[in-house]
């Protein structure tokens, strides 16, 4: 029998994120791999599922993650090849910033062996939830810190924008677990070529478990430098000017409004014989 | 499954138990003992995590998915560098 493979997301927060069909791939699965964000989802998990593989292993400070993640995809791909039925399980949503699931999923079908992904609750949506922004207020751009520093992005300072990972601003290497406050003063300078030192931003952290603390910390730009940082702190700086109108465009929508009224109001013509 | 990861996911899945005094009823029911109580009561995640010898330094890097030609590269490349900037 061919064996498959099934991602799922388990949410942020244990328990309160897990969809009902994510949870019964997890309980029916033959072999379990898990990348969770802490040890108490491990346990938890290991309650579902009696043969659960905790893939944190394979991480190694020095070592290339790149190298990590493909070391990742080979070990669940191998159990599925044997036949079995396989379940990757990953904290937050196991399709968003997470190449693992992604590459193991293309891999998979490369091979003709069954492969899907089911969505689960992300850092992105407690985010929301927690801080109470909504993004089609203002809009909302999302990058991984270091992408963002890597290449020449055009900031919009009247959306809301979010840096992932940014403990880990500024890392090439991929074997760091975060950078020091040089790289970080480098994030800073580039982000004040957009915004006043002393715009306030946020530094978040959704909960793990239930007895958690979300973190909401407002500081100033210019302390971004010096302020503690994990590798689940996400950076979020909310607009620092107003939306400005688009003049062009509204000209030229208008003029179809306008077009649009006229051709309503014309007189019916009917045909006299 | 541990009592108390269970105790953990009914607070986190249960509304019911949203406030302190249903937490307490919970603990009791669950025969949780006297200092995993107290952890849970005074949310001291350090010392839960101390009492079920659960490893505090887990590592949570993401990283967003490649495109099909970066992936390519990277597969076929040693240079640590070129590979580094996408993939994290």
């Amino acid at each position: 029998m061919s064996g498959s493979l099934v991602c799922v997301g388990t949410g942020m927060t244990l328990g309160a994120h897990i969809s009902p069909i994510a949870k019964s791939h997890i309980e029916q699965a033959e072999v379990v791999f898990s990348l969770m964000a802490n040890g108490f989802a491990e346990k938890w998990l290991e309650g579902m599922n009696s043969d659960v593989r905790s893939l944190q292993s394979y991480y190694q400070e020095g070592k290339n993650r790149n190298i990590t993640y493909n070391e990742m995809v080979e070990a669940i791909l191998t159990e599925v090849r044997t036949g079995k039925k396989v379940v990757a399980a990953f904290y937050g949503h196991p399709g968003v910033f997470a190449c693992i699931s992604h590459r193991a999923i293309k891999k998979a079908e490369l091979e003709s062996l069954p492969a899907m992904m089911e969505p689960g609750i992300s850092a992105e949506d407690c985010l929301y939830a927690d801080l109470g922004i909504d993004p089609g207020k203002t809009g909302c751009c999302h990058y991984e810190t270091s992408q963002f520093m890597f290449y020449k992005r055009n900031v919009d300072v009247s959306a809301h924008l979010i840096l992932w990972q940014v403990s880990l601003a500024g890392d090439k290497s991929l074997a760091k677990f975060s950078t020091g406050s040089a790289y970080r003063k480098v994030l800073v300078d580039l982000l004040l070529e957009h915004y006043p030192s002393d715009h306030q931003i946020i530094l978040y952290q959704a909960k793990g478990i239930a007895i958690d603390t979300m973190r909401e910390d407002r500081i100033l730009l210019s302390e971004l430098v010096a302020a503690e940082l994990f590798m689940h702190t996400t950076l979020v700086i909310p607009p620092s000017e107003k939306m400005q109108p688009n003049d062009k465009v509204l000209t030229l929508l208008a003029d179809i409004d306008k077009q649009e009224i006229k051709q309503k109001n014309r007189p019916k013509l009917s045909l006299v014989l | 499954m541990n009592n108390v990861i269970q105790v953990l996911e009914l607070m986190a899945s249960d509304s019911s138990f949203q406030n302190e005094q249903a937490v307490e009823a919970l603990l009791k029911a669950a025969e949780i003992n006297t200092e995993q109580s107290a952890a849970v009561i005074t949310q001291d995640v350090i010392s839960l995590e101390r009492q079920l010898d659960i490893c505090p330094d887990f590592y949570c890097a993401f990283f967003p998915a490649e495109d099909d030609k970066q992936e390519d590269e990277d597969e076929e490349s040693t240079d640590v560098e070129t590979k580094s900037i996408v993939n994290i």
